[in-house]
């Protein structure tokens, strides 16, 4: 087995308490975390690199013991054999390229000379492409350039496993792409196994052999993964599951009421010969499909009166800005509801995390499926 | 006016080491305080400001009664040591550090606090121990805060008047110091060495100020 992770860890007090309980075991070499902001994925990180202690639990890498509460194992961060990269990379601003990539083969007091060479750090200067860059400093390199110098430092040490944060979010997205190929590829060749954890489910579709969900400090349980992973598979960025709670039937179109696991309810216009094709009748397991780019966010939920049929009340949980829209991430209640509004629209409303907004969408621009 | 020169000499020598002093313990304490999490931290940050809002006279007062030769460190000093602090001019080290030291510390201290924890942890994970991580990354990092906090306290030792009469008095060539040496020659009727104690006091303050631009870096050390 190569992963053996269960951590548990209580943060803080009263309404700024966290409890981090996540337990998973896989045996793929491409792992991945999956999971919105705020979930517990770096803390759980963290815990398997050594910098967080967990307050009870175990960590087994590839069958040796990095951690364990009861048996008051606690391998220290330098002998755990991980590269870690952190999510704005950690670079250190003051050494060179060179000197980053060498800083952790070099023992002692002081820092690597701004000549420090050896086998170990050409290798990987010139594995990265990084050798035209090697005497700049990190202010001095693209966000592309410094996320391959904190990749190198990593390898260089010649570690046993490789943990990654969010190792593509703070790039735009057609380098995202690039970067994704070549960690696939570098992974490949050095079939070192890899911990990645992320927000993006393009990471998913690009990397992951395996997948653990994790929100609210927990992993999500198995039969939630299954339906999140079946509705993955489309474009949409909102797939919400219920149970078909109504169907009123109209001349040209049936109007399909679902009431959601978490309790809300969603109206949906489908057209009569749809409806009969699915066999959606009161009870039956369905699913709702709705583009991000097709929810309205609405600032003020509380002096708002809109016409359409869909409005679920929230608060944002992340705004993650792109080239021209942002994607707005808001917690309904226990739903995920992702809506991709413009930059200006964005700002306008003063969308901020914890902000409280109404995530407004058609009936008509609903699509229900059902699982065959 | 060989007595101005020996003044001049004295001034340096005393301020020098009490920067030293202030460097060692003014990091120290600061590198504690913006990591360490303990009650009462903000309280001990506060107390530590005293030498910089009490008159130098209240501390040099403070001073006598813990090193004189009836003070509980004094006397234990004498026995142990045979180390005298009272009109010496270590004596005058440790009031110029005293008044010295804030200035030190809370630089440190801010400056500890803008390295970001993160390129700590990265260093961890590379196989440091927490003195190597100190020495190589928060110390660097940290540096220009610290080092603007020491000109200061080079400064303020080479200007302390009250704490040091107080405890190390004002003996001519053993410890009086140049501002010492201004006030002795303006209560006796010495004009004529008063004016070149003051100005040799200004040039010493404007090479110090000329010397800390040249040295400190206008960015992080080693940047081009």
């Amino acid at each position: 087995m190569k992963w053996d992770v269960s951590v548990r860890k209580t943060i803080g007090a009263g309404a700024q308490r966290f409890e981090l309980d996540v337990a998973f075991h896989s045996d793929v070499e491409r792992l991945v975390l999956f999971g919105p902001s705020g979930a517990g994925k770096t803390m759980t990180l963290k815990a398997i690199a050594g910098l967080v202690r967990p307050d009870r639990g175990h960590v087994r890498m590839a069958g040796s013991t990095l951690f364990d509460a009861e048996a008051r194992i606690d391998t220290p961060p330098r002998r755990r054999g991980c590269g870690y990269l952190f999510q704005e990379y950690a670079l250190f601003p003051h050494l060179t390229v060179r000197q980053n990539v060498a800083f952790g083969l070099v023992s002692g007091w002081r820092n690597p000379r701004a000549d420090a060479g050896g086998p170990g750090v050409d290798r990987w200067l010139d594995a990265l492409e990084l050798r035209p860059f090697a005497a700049r400093f990190p202010d001095q390199l693209s966000g592309g350039q410094r996320q391959r110098v904190a990749l190198a430092r990593a390898l260089a040490g010649e570690p046993r496993a490789l943990l990654l944060d969010e190792p593509f979010a703070a790039l735009d997205e057609p380098l995202r792409n690039r970067l994704r190929a070549e960690l696939a590829e570098l992974q490949a060749r050095l079939s070192l196994p890899i911990v990645l954890i992320t927000h993006d489910p393009a990471d998913i579709d690009a990397f992951a052999d395996d997948v653990v969900h994790v929100d609210h400090g927990r992993v999500v349980a198995p039969a939630e993964r299954f339906a999140e992973e079946h509705s993955m598979k489309s474009s949409a960025r909102n797939h919400f599951f219920g149970t078909v709670s109504a169907v009123r039937h109209g001349t040209v179109n049936d109007e399909v009421e679902l009431a959601l696991d978490g309790g809300q309810h969603v109206v949906a216009l489908v057209t009569r010969e749809s409806s009969e094709r699915l066999a959606l009748a009161a009870g039956t397991k369905a699913f709702a499909l709705v583009e991000a780019s097709s929810i309205v966010v609405v600032a003020e939920p509380a002096t708002t009166l809109l016409s359409a049929r869909n409005q679920l009340e929230g608060t944002v949980v992340s705004v993650q800005p792109g080239a021209v829209n942002a994607e707005v991430e808001i917690d309904a209640g226990g739903v995920r509801v992702v809506a991709m509004v413009t930059q200006a629209s964005a700002r306008a409303l003063g969308l901020a995390p914890g902000a409280a907004v109404l995530a407004a969408f058609k009936a008509s621009s609903v699509i229900v499926g059902v699982q065959r | 006016m060989t007595a101005a020169w020996v003044a001049l000499g004295l001034s340096l020598k005393v301020a020098l080491w009490a920067t030293a002093l202030d460097l060692v313990l003014g990091v120290a304490v600061g590198f504690a305080l913006a990591r360490s999490r303990f009650p009462g931290r903000e309280l001990v940050d506060s107390l530590l400001l005293l030498p910089m809002v009490l008159p130098p006279t209240v501390l040099g007062y403070y001073l006598l009664v813990l090193v004189g030769r009836r003070g509980a460190l004094g006397a234990w000093l004498e026995s142990r040591f045979d180390i005298h602090l009272v009109f010496t001019w270590q004596g005058a080290v440790l009031a110029a550090a005293l008044v010295g030291f804030p200035f030190v510390c809370k630089a440190a201290r801010a400056a500890f606090e803008t390295v970001d924890v993160q390129v700590e942890q990265a260093a961890r994970v590379l196989g440091l121990g927490a003195p190597a991580i100190f020495f190589r990354v928060t110390l660097p990092l940290a540096w220009r805060g610290i080092l603007a906090g020491v000109l200061l306290a080079f400064a303020r030792a080479l200007g302390e008047f009250g704490a040091t009469l107080m405890v190390a008095g004002s003996i001519p060539g053993k410890t009086q110091t140049l501002s010492i040496a201004v006030y002795e020659a303006v209560q006796a009727g010495q004009d004529g060495l008063a004016n070149l104690l003051v100005a040799l006091t200004s040039t010493t303050c404007i090479v110090v100020l000329l010397l800390a631009g040249r040295f400190a870096p206008p960015r992080i050390a080693g940047r081009p």
